[in-house]
């Protein structure tokens, strides 16, 4: 356990929580060591009370939760360094002892308060019925074990859907910092980049629907480190919809990642043919540092993905041009109008087997939907909904949705337009900006 | 833990043992057992990485006194948290592992890769990574400012991506609004910002009311498109190849500057390698275009000339003369030096002293053979070459026939006599007789061989203009034996008014007696009147030895004959 820092006032929320709990493990911890009254517990006893009463005199809650491999604070997951780490496993070792796993603080505490719970938690630590500590009640500590039920719920309903958002925002903010490295003539780290996209492989398992969705938020439209990423994550949902091993998916991604790094350069005011230019500018800044192998495949492809499909085998370049294309109709950087998604994707449609491989851009299909998710679309019943799901190609106009209006007002319910029985069809999508929907929050909720 | 003392051992073992060596696979046995029978139990097994040490559930292993000695330090530094085996472990997966983790710490991972993202991408079944994702860009600690920075701009990207700040559901990008269908305007704006090419057809299509019906893709068309996927892959050289010269159209000289030099450093990278083949390929594939449209042919002509001229970098023709030394590669990298424009000849004749081998040297002088070098470039290389590089020159000369005489010429005062003897080799008698203007000088060779070749080439030529290098060659003092007098007889046959001062010289400074009566002699062959003087002294002398004063006396009575006859030189 690291018992330094405990002075520093926390300015991220990620840093207080690793804070709080190293101070709570702590105290547990010398707890099962020592006697109350011994000396050593008085610092950090002290040290706790510092950090956790001024956040509870403002009405806040402390919620801290081991569950699972994971811990969290207020059901938000703690990311540990290497200090916090062992406070974690020493945390979760003294309450597991005793049958919790969640600790409450509901209102400042008193130090006599706070000495009263530890004595008693080490009472129970060290005895034979460790785990009565459970039935014990305090005025302003709550204890709680969380089932394997609300476990399961805690991990994937909450902290998995936010893992995605975040492992996205790492993508698109590790881009970035490379395209400034590589426009500044320094050397790009794309070690970061790779570990991003593994990050956003994991997260994204069993969360294809939403990370499709994420790529379609209106809020960074436009900026090129956001398309990189998102052309990155449609492309890793392709890859993994073929199949593709873990090193080359993960190639392909780095590809998609660095595929139209110049774009950037074009600005607002075009002139005419400048647009034609970026792949060159492109491969020139992929390559000022060297032609390894992956240097080439990524020059390659910056290339090819911009060129109609010739007569020579589909590749990356190939692959990536299909989400490029749809992300640039559907979010193009201003001052272009974006089309709808399900629109964009039927240009795409349209130009395949002329500029586009047909069954990459059946494959995609299959990928993001036909209405793809994220949009807002109108029912035949005249309900307003967002699709959460890709429909099976075979039924387009089905697929699964929230619907969030309808003809009384705000709704927020499931709809599952595939299901036998049910007669209401997607008959257009919509602009979820004239209606005022906030589409992010619907499908994150 | 048994299991550290383990990794140890099979860590160390592979910087002592190559792969498959029966010491290590031992190693790597007993680390597998050692694993597996931890996890007998059915329970995963848990190592936390700390920085001096792995611990297990909390407790540090035999930790470190050093970060360098500490087994988990590279996965500390990379964010790995905790290392996880589960049940049904198999050797494969443990030896996989360790050859990453020894790559990893010998610095071996891939310039894009780190010990972890190797480990992710290796794909284990039964052994599973927990990391630390550190976003902050080179920041010591999550503490630093920097780190926080970054910290807060993620946080505010994650709320823009979850929509917190839409306020009444739309944001200022949202404002702009949606397009339901592409106007002419927006065609004009979509086309500069090189996103879409659409046409009228295109915005009809829009309107229509049917969706279209679609399958997803099968098994075997996805296997298809993976398989075609790979071989992409595998043709990238020429993939980047197309890439280079269908941008170099687009480019601005400095751009093209600088696209030649990315094909300069894929053929160097392919040189390096040793892949000869593929750049063979890459070039054959370079002509190939240019002859592909005859419309077009002068540009793309022009075009390819501008690509391959980086074959004549010094960097890059140093690699490939070096393949010509292994006789496996050798024809391979001469077939590629081929490609060479003419032009390069003699930044080719500068690295002559590169090939090591005879084999090697004879290589690169067919492929400059093979580009008709200016004779005059031979004539320099051999004045300054190594003897074996000059004896390899020699054999070019020899091949370009007339043309190749100066570099021969230039040849014969080089400093090895190997060389100087080579310089001729080959050529016949009327060939040498043709030239023997050039060869007077050699006349006076420092090596006996060479002189006595040309002695008798001049003396069957009766070429008198050989007499002053005879007349130097006299004047030395390393003369083999019979050589001065044959030296002697020769000037007198010659004449002339070199070879009389010459015979002069000799018979007054020469104190052999036998020697300075062949003097007498020869001077007397070649008609010196104004030797008399020279010779009457001995000729009447009483004391003189009875050789020499024959001599003399026979050599007085000859020039009388030939003055008599109105013949000889006065």
């Amino acid at each position: 356990m690291d018992p330094q820092g405990f002075d520093e006032a926390p300015v991220s929320g990620q840093q207080q929580a690793r804070m709080l709990l190293s101070k709570l493990a702590l105290c547990l911890k010398l707890a099962t060591m020592h006697r109350l009254d011994n000396a050593a517990l008085v610092p950090p006893i002290r040290g706790l009370l510092e950090a956790v009463n001024p956040l509870l005199s403002a009405g806040e809650q402390i919620q801290l939760q081991a569950v699972g491999e994971n811990f969290y604070l207020n059901r938000e997951i703690i990311k540990l360094d290497f200090g916090s780490y062992e406070s974690g496993l020493a945390f979760r070792t003294c309450l597991k002892r005793v049958g919790v796993n969640e600790v409450s603080l509901t209102a400042a505490l008193e130090e006599s308060e706070l000495r009263d719970f530890l004595g008693k938690f080490q009472a129970y630590y060290h005895g034979r019925e460790a785990k009565g500590f459970l039935k014990e009640r305090f005025a302003k500590i709550g204890l709680r074990w969380i089932g394997k039920a609300e476990e399961a719920g805690l991990g994937a309903e909450i902290d998995e859907r936010q893992n995605v958002v975040r492992s996205l925002a790492v993508l698109a903010l590790s881009i970035e910092a490379q395209l400034g490295l590589m426009k500044a003539g320094k050397p790009p780290r794309l070690s970061k980049v790779r570990r991003a996209i593994h990050g956003l492989a994991d997260a994204s398992t069993g969360h294809e629907a939403l990370l499709v969705g994420l790529t379609r938020f209106e809020a960074l439209s436009g900026q090129v480190h956001f398309h990189l990423a998102s052309v990155s994550a449609l492309s890793l949902l392709m890859g993994r919809r073929l199949g593709l091993s873990r090193p080359v998916l993960t190639e392909l991604c780095m590809a998609a990642a660095l595929h139209d790094l110049a774009r950037d350069d074009l600005g607002a005011q075009a002139d005419p043919g400048a647009a034609e230019r970026v792949p060159l500018k492109t491969v020139l800044r992929l390559c000022a540092g060297g032609t390894s192998a992956e240097v080439l495949e990524r020059a390659a492809v910056a290339f090819e993905h911009a060129q109609p499909k010739g007569p020579h085998p589909t590749g990356f370049g190939q692959l990536i041009a299909v989400p490029c294309a749809f992300d640039l109709l559907a979010s193009p950087p201003p001052p272009c109008k974006g089309l709808l998604p399900d629109h964009a994707l039927r240009v795409v449609l349209d130009q395949a087997g002329s500029r586009f491989d047909p069954r990459v851009v059946r494959l995609f299909a299959a990928v993001v939907g036909m209405y793809p998710v994220g949009t807002t679309v109108r029912l035949s019943s005249g309900e307003i909904a967002v699709v959460l799901e890709a429909a099976d190609p075979s039924q387009a106009a089905r697929p699964r949705v929230k619907v969030v209006r309808t003809a009384e007002g705000p709704a927020d319910f499931l709809l599952d337009l595939s299901a036998p029985g049910e007669k209401r069809s997607v008959v257009s999508s919509v602009d979820p900006g004239e209606l005022e929907i906030n589409v992010p929050q619907f499908l994150l909720a | 833990m048994e299991i550290c003392a383990q990794l140890r051992k099979v860590l160390d073992g592979m910087r002592l043992y190559a792969k498959g060596h029966v010491t290590l696979d031992g190693f790597l046995k007993t680390l597998h057992q050692t694993i597996a029978a931890e996890l007998a139990s059915g329970e995963e097994l848990a190592l936390g990485v700390a920085p001096l040490s792995f611990t297990f559930q909390g407790k540090p292993i035999s930790p470190a006194e050093k970060a360098e000695d500490s087994l988990s330090h590279l996965l500390f530094l990379d964010g790995v948290h905790r290392l996880t085996f589960s049940p049904g472990l198999e050797l494969l997966e443990v030896v996989r592992l360790m050859e990453i983790w020894r790559a990893a710490q010998d610095g071996r991972v891939g310039a894009t890769q780190t010990f972890a993202t190797r480990l992710w991408e290796a794909d284990f079944p039964h052994l599973r990574l927990l990391s630390v994702e550190t976003f902050s860009e080179g920041s010591a600690s999550e503490e630093s400012e920097g780190a926080r920075a970054q910290e807060d701009q993620l946080r505010s990207v994650m709320s823009e991506l979850s929509g917190d700040r839409l306020a009444g559901g739309s944001s200022a990008e949202a404002a702009r609004g949606k397009l339901t269908r592409v106007t002419q305007e927006d065609l004009k704006l979509l086309k500069l910002q090189g996103i879409a090419e659409l046409t009228a057809e295109d915005l009809r299509r829009q309107d229509a009311a049917q969706r279209p019906a679609m399958a997803g893709l099968s098994a075997e068309e996805a296997q298809a498109l993976v398989r075609e996927i790979q071989a992409g892959q595998a043709r990238v050289i020429e993939r980047v190849t197309d890439a280079v010269v269908a941008l170099s159209s687009l480019a601005s000289p400095e751009e093209n500057e600088k696209l030649q030099e990315v094909f300069r450093s894929l053929l160097l990278g392919l040189a390096r390698a040793r892949r000869y083949g593929d750049l063979q390929g890459t070039l054959n594939h370079l002509v190939a275009f240019a002859r592909g449209d005859p419309t077009q042919l002068e540009t793309r002509f022009r075009l390819v000339a501008r690509l391959i001229k980086a074959l004549e970098s010094v960097e890059l023709l140093k690699v490939l003369l070096s393949g010509l030394d292994d006789p496996a590669q050798a024809e391979a990298a001469a077939a590629v030096l081929r490609f060479l424009h003419p032009s390069a000849v003699g930044a080719l004749l500068e690295l002559l002293s590169l090939p090591q081998t005879p084999t090697g040297r004879r290589q690169l002088m067919e492929v400059v053979a093979s580009l008709k070098p200016d004779p005059a470039l031979l004539v320099e290389r051999v004045e300054r070459s190594a003897p074996e590089v000059a004896l390899e020159v020699l054999r070019l000369a020899a091949s370009l026939g007339e043309a190749g005489w100066a570099p021969r010429r230039a040849a014969l005062a080089h400093s090895s006599l190997e060389v100087r003897r080579a310089a001729l080799a080959g050529l016949t008698r009327e060939q040498l007789l043709a030239r023997r203007e050039d060869l007077y000088q050699s006349a006076a060779d420092p090596d006996p061989e060479l002189r006595r070749s040309l002695f008798q080439l001049f003396m069957s030529a009766k070429d008198r203009r050989a007499a002053p290098a005879l007349a130097t060659l006299l004047g030395r003092e390393d003369l083999v034996e019979g050589e001065r007098k044959r030296l002697l007889v020769a000037l007198g046959q010659l004449g002339g008014e070199e070879a009389c001062a010459a015979l002069r010289r000799e018979f007054s400074g020469q104190k052999e007696v036998e020697l300075k009566a062949a003097c007498a002699l020869a001077l007397a062959q070649a008609g010196d009147q104004e030797a008399r003087p020279l010779l009457q002294p001995f000729a009447g002398k009483l004391l003189s030895f009875g050789p020499l004063k024959q001599a003399c006396a026979e050599a007085l009575k000859r020039l009388d004959g030939l003055q008599a006859a109105g013949k000889g030189r006065s």
